[in-house]
């Protein structure tokens, strides 16, 4: 069996096959009557190499993706908690999540409120919805939004 | 990989476009699948694509285009009757079953796939493979989803940036 070579080796990327499933069908395509087929018919030295090339061209990963389309994959994503998750991937789909990020949900714990609008509205520069839900607020919650909060708020707005 | 051989024994009813790989491989299939791609459908109206020139498409490799035309060629019936609204259920179940097949591949695969019907311009194949992504996110922890989708570990600096971050903007994440 001739040897593997892994011209498509990535930055970031083990140094060997490993765990993940893309990996595990190279491997197995690798063994393939298609590839001893080959080392039958060219008689070359290094005849996996054209099918490695040709398998190169295939292999691709999510962060080679363009903008366009990891926002197309986002924008399917619709409950808050999985953008909270994926925006703490990388930092290129932390970027790309804030941008779409157009609603937003807020209760009582931010404290100072002005602090926490003015930080919330640099991070998602494209909001429409900016939800409040103050039910079970406590004294020690602090004081809310006031016309103060609001005034803030609305110079955020464009 | 093999590409579908041209329909010899059609009667001649349908047009046949010729449309050639990254790697030169020739795929011929009908005008009708083939234009579910935006890209295409220009190209085919003003006549090209038949006969002996095929339409290059330099962007894609065989193994993707092959894949590519496998959902053309099966969309492409519901798509000439506009969107298929006088399709029966049964054949609108037929489509979603093979729907749900055709992703259940290789995430490298799926992502060459979104790569080209981005650049066909192909929305039906493009929305399919970008939910099969998502669906993949979905319910995860950030740790989950950079194995499943083969992100690297962060770095010890880019977790310091992340622990900043957090302190920031923890209450954002309840």
């Amino acid at each position: 069996m001739p040897r593997v070579l892994w011209p498509w080796k990535r930055k970031g990327s083990p140094d060997a096959p490993s765990g993940t499933s893309s990996l595990r069908s190279f491997a197995l395509m690798e063994s393939s009557p298609v590839a001893s087929e080959h080392e039958e018919v060219h008689h070359s030295e290094y005849p996996v190499l054209i099918d490695i090339a040709e398998l190169s061209q295939q292999y691709c990963m999510m962060d080679d993706l363009p903008d366009a389309l990891l926002s197309e994959i986002i924008k399917r994503l619709t409950r808050t908690s999985d953008l909270n998750s994926l925006s703490l991937v990388s930092k290129r789909l932390y970027n790309i999540e804030r941008e779409l990020r157009d609603a937003i949900h807020l209760g009582c714990g931010l404290f100072p409120v002005t602090l926490a609008v003015t930080s919330l509205c640099s991070r998602f520069p494209n909001l429409s919805k900016v939800e409040f839900n103050y039910s079970g607020w406590k004294p020690e919650h602090g004081i809310q939004l006031d016309n103060h909060g609001l005034h803030v708020l609305s110079s955020c707005c464009q | 990989m093999a590409a579908p051989e041209s329909g010899d024994g059609n009667n001649g009813a349908a047009r046949m476009v010729t449309l050639i790989s990254s790697d030169n491989t020739r795929f011929e299939v009908e005008a009708a699948a083939a234009s579910l791609s935006q890209t295409l459908q220009l190209t085919i109206l003003d006549g090209g694509g038949g006969g002996g020139d095929g339409i290059p498409l330099p962007n894609v490799d065989s193994a993707t285009l092959s894949k590519v035309l496998e959902y053309c060629i099966k969309h492409a019936p519901a798509a000439a009757n506009g969107g298929a609204p006088n399709a029966t259920a049964v054949d609108r179940a037929e489509l979603e079953r093979f729907d749900n097949e055709f992703v259940n591949i290789d995430q490298s695969v799926l992502y060459s796939l979104i790569m080209a019907a981005h650049n066909l311009e192909i929305e039906g194949l493009q929305s399919l493979v970008a939910k099969k992504v998502a669906d993949m996110i979905k319910g995860k922890s950030p740790m989950e989803i950079r194995r499943t989708l083969g992100f690297p570990d962060p770095t010890p600096e880019e977790q310091a940036e992340m622990n900043a971050h957090m302190l920031e903007y923890g209450w954002a994440y309840e």
